[in-house]
């Protein structure tokens, strides 16, 4: 039942079932496609009034002149028996129709040329359309073939996306590994700094400081890792501390023990 | 089969009953004028590159016919009575 009826959004609604599979379409062959074309020329014809049928059809029993000699006894009997009456009329006849043939035999070809050339503009115009029609379509082909191959290429976007993601990762953990490294460095150096001071100073700067450089003395006793409580306790200190041990760092040669 | 054969291959004998045997209903005369009329147009005019025939062998016959109806008024013009 789907192959039956293959647009049906909801095949559902056709139960499968006999009735369905005995709907057959477009069994009839189709005689008249493609178009046979048009022939080139007309049936033959003799003086423009006798079929060659005719001539054929007497060559057996009479020959070639058979035709002519039944036409010119038909005519001759005619005009004898006056079945063909010559009046007024018949030289009137004889001058219409010498008239016509005397047109048809001079202008006849280039009338015709002409007509093919009208039929010669239309088919190019025809055939202009179809040809546009086919380049559209196989543009529209070669385009979507074009995509397609553009989706078999897709992993490599995808590699590239999860490569800058990753360096993006690893930047931002060094970023701040390098900062942990700053912070802790600038704090550890705060300390030798005040330390390097206190040594150097001594009690003169004691007043100075008041108790926090006790406290931050005593501190920094107490271990390297502790950055925490440091931050906590001597807030006050640092900012002056890290101004000092910038100016302590470039004149006073620092322990290196504490340098990590 | 032989209700399908065309005149020229009917047997003399056969003539009368093939002829009842033609279909002379309105649409099966109508019919048979459509045929004759498409049998001349596919031949002589529907081709890529006709001929004044065409159209001649129509204008002749209708001069034909037309002589023919007037036979009976045009018989006054004879030259001569006895032939």
């Amino acid at each position: 039942a789907a192959a039956a009826a293959p647009s049906l959004k909801n095949a559902a609604l056709l139960r499968p079932g006999v009735l369905q599979a005995t709907r057959i379409f477009h069994t009839g062959q189709p005689n008249l496609a493609p178009v046979p074309p048009l022939p080139e020329h007309g049936g033959k014809v003799r003086f423009g009034l006798l079929p060659e049928e005719f001539f054929q059809f007497l060559y057996p029993k009479t020959g070639v002149t058979g035709p002519y000699v039944l036409g010119t006894g038909l005519i001759l009997r005619l005009l004898s028996k006056e079945i063909y009456a010559i009046t007024p009329e018949t030289f009137s006849v004889i001058s219409t129709i010498g008239f016509l043939v005397y047109i048809v035999k001079k202008h006849g070809a280039s009338v015709g040329e002409f007509a093919d050339k009208l039929n010669e503009q239309k088919i190019a115009q025809l055939e202009e359309v179809k040809q546009a029609s086919i380049k559209q379509i196989q543009d529209a082909i070669d385009m979507e073939k074009s995509q397609q191959a553009l989706v078999q290429k897709r992993h490599y976007l995808f590699d590239v996306q999860r490569n800058n993601i990753a360096m993006a990762l690893e930047v931002t953990y060094r970023e701040q590994l390098h900062r942990v490294y700053r912070e802790v460095k600038n704090r550890l150096d705060y300390h030798i700094s005040v330390q390097n001071y206190d040594a150097s100073e001594g009690t003169r700067a004691h007043d100075k400081l008041g108790g926090e450089a006790c406290g931050a003395e005593h501190l920094c006793t107490a271990g390297e890792g502790n950055s925490r409580q440091v931050h906590c306790r001597s807030k006050a200190a640092r900012k002056e501390g890290s101004s000092s041990a910038s100016y302590v760092n470039t004149s006073i040669p620092i322990k290196t023990a504490r340098n990590s | 089969a032989a209700s399908e054969k065309k005149l020229l291959e009917v047997k003399l004998g056969e003539l009368p009953s093939w002829i009842l045997m033609r279909d002379f209903t309105p649409s099966g005369i109508a019919g048979a004028f459509q045929r004759g009329y498409y049998r001349y147009y596919n031949k002589y005019v529907n081709v890529k590159k006709g001929s004044i025939a065409g159209l001649s062998m129509v204008l002749a016959a209708y001069v034909f016919l037309n002589y023919c109806r007037s036979y009976k008024e045009l018989k006054h013009e004879r030259l001569r009575k006895y032939h």
